[in-house]
């Protein structure tokens, strides 16, 4: 079980010292930012509007029938990271996959992804994922996380420890039916750990 | 202009030396021309590239023997970087070195005659918050605190930050505090990951690259080589040190550094 003590940790003055000399990062303002401002670009097409007709965006009101991807079994076990996050790319149409390892370097990535402060969102990944499991101790190791942002989902699959290494494969923005492709998705990237690894 | 970067720390084992040789290495592979001045009296980055101390003139021969800059800076196999050593000091004159550091403006000198061949400099400092590492901050443009992962570091940071501040407020008015980088990380342990969790959650200006222990470090200082030049296929360590470069060189513009005329660029022709 982990330790749910509070550390003894009095940064009053550092935080007092830095919020006087650290350089600012400028905040996003949501008036500063244009109507369009996401990271990622989306890989899905935008419909183009007619005469009188307002841009639209695909909504997940279409049925998740017919935005469900074609889903193909991998006919044997990934040989390397690339190729599990190409095939999850494939069955859930995510703008982007990659994989973090247990220190929070991504090993491996496919699709828009962005060039910058991305780095930090692997150990962020990481970071997330033991947070989470304090939540509550007994209710076994967490094997998905998935983050709804307004403007995105990020979902990431934890991978069960295998010499005393764990990985996070991650999606972004998959399709709104990969929920019904989790199962899947775990079996084969839990059966083809031993030959990525 | 120069933009000097002075690499401090009140605890001793943090990975400064480690910090400014690997940082220096990747400014340098950036294509911009970087000076690593080895101002630890121990001699610290001597010790990380060469068989001993004694090996290379440096800041002691100009301090003492008033020999030329040029003749002891060294010039690496990487164009783009120098070295300043601290030269063949005898242990026992080291709170003579010190002295003269503190006492004289001997280092800003040394400073402002190489200041016109360098975008960056950066300063190895020795730990502690000393009169050389004073000297140092008092005579950089900005500053940057590796923040070992670990508790005793995370709670000594404080000071490290009041000397800075102090500096900054009664002799170095144009010193900017870069940001604290995290070293020597280990996500996987307990310990380590409650240093970062606080540290992200609760200190501004922590920086977003951060550098995990590993063994290639370790082998690294063996080898007497920055990570980036060992044998074969380029380690994540080094890439971090490439990601900690642009960072550090987009904070520095941020804060107004000087950034050089190399980003105007003549109109190409394509085809």
């Amino acid at each position: 079980m982990k330790d749910r003590n509070v550390n003894s940790y009095n940064l009053s003055y550092a935080r007092q010292l830095l919020d006087a000399m650290a350089p600012t990062r400028k905040p996003a303002s949501k008036i500063d930012q244009p109507t369009d401002t996401r990271p990622y670009v989306r890989l899905m097409p935008v419909q183009k509007p007619g005469n009188g007709e307002q841009a639209t965006r695909p909504t997940e009101t279409v049925s998740a029938e017919k935005t469900r991807p074609a889903f193909t079994e991998p006919s044997e076990n990934f040989p390397d990271w690339e190729s599990c996050i190409a095939w999850c790319i494939g069955i859930t149409s995510a703008e982007a996959a990659f994989v973090v390892d247990s220190q929070g370097f991504i090993i491996a990535t496919r699709g828009r992804i962005p060039s910058h402060g991305f780095e930090c969102t692997g150990a962020e990944l990481v970071f997330t994922m033991d947070q989470l499991e304090r939540i509550d101790p007994e209710a076994g190791k967490l094997l998905w996380i998935d983050l709804d942002f307004n403007q995105r989902r990020l979902v990431g699959f934890i991978t069960p420890v295998q010499n005393n290494e764990y990985f996070i494969v991650g999606l972004v923005a998959p399709d709104p039916a990969y929920n019904i492709l989790k199962p899947s998705i775990s079996k084969h990237i839990v059966k083809s750990l031993p030959s990525m690894n | 202009m120069a933009n000097t970067i002075s690499i401090v720390s009140s605890k001793g084992g943090t990975g400064k030396t480690t910090v400014a040789l690997n940082l220096a290495v990747a400014l340098a592979e950036s294509g911009e021309r970087t000076l690593l001045l080895d101002l630890d009296p121990l001699g610290a980055i001597g010790f990380s590239l060469a068989r001993n101390d004694t090996d290379w003139r440096g800041l002691a021969e100009h301090i003492v023997d008033e020999a030329p800059l040029n003749e002891v800076m060294l010039q690496t196999r990487l164009p783009q970087l120098s070295i300043l050593p601290r030269g063949r000091l005898d242990p026992l004159d080291i709170d003579i070195y010190e002295n003269v550091l503190r006492c004289s403006d001997a280092l800003q000198n040394i400073i402002a005659e190489v200041d016109a061949e360098f975008r960056y400099i950066i300063v190895d400092t020795p730990s502690g918050l000393g009169s050389v590492t004073r000297a140092a901050l008092a005579s950089s443009t900005h500053a940057l605190l590796p923040l070992q992962a670990e508790p005793l570091a995370l709670r000594a940071i404080s000071q490290t930050l009041h000397v800075l501040q102090h500096i900054r407020e009664n002799e170095n008015r144009k010193l900017h505090l870069i940001g604290i980088l995290a070293v020597m990380v280990q996500l996987r342990k307990d310990v380590s990951f409650n240093i970062m969790s606080t540290a992200w959650s609760s200190l501004h200006g922590v920086l977003e690259t951060y550098i995990p222990r590993t063994d290639i470090f370790h082998l690294a200082s063996e080898k007497g080589l920055p990570v980036a030049f060992l044998q074969g296929r380029c380690p994540p360590e080094a890439k971090r040190f490439e990601m900690l470069a642009t960072e550090i060189k987009t904070i520095i513009q941020n804060l107004g550094g000087d950034m050089g005329a190399d980003d105007e660029r003549p109109q190409r022709e394509l085809i």
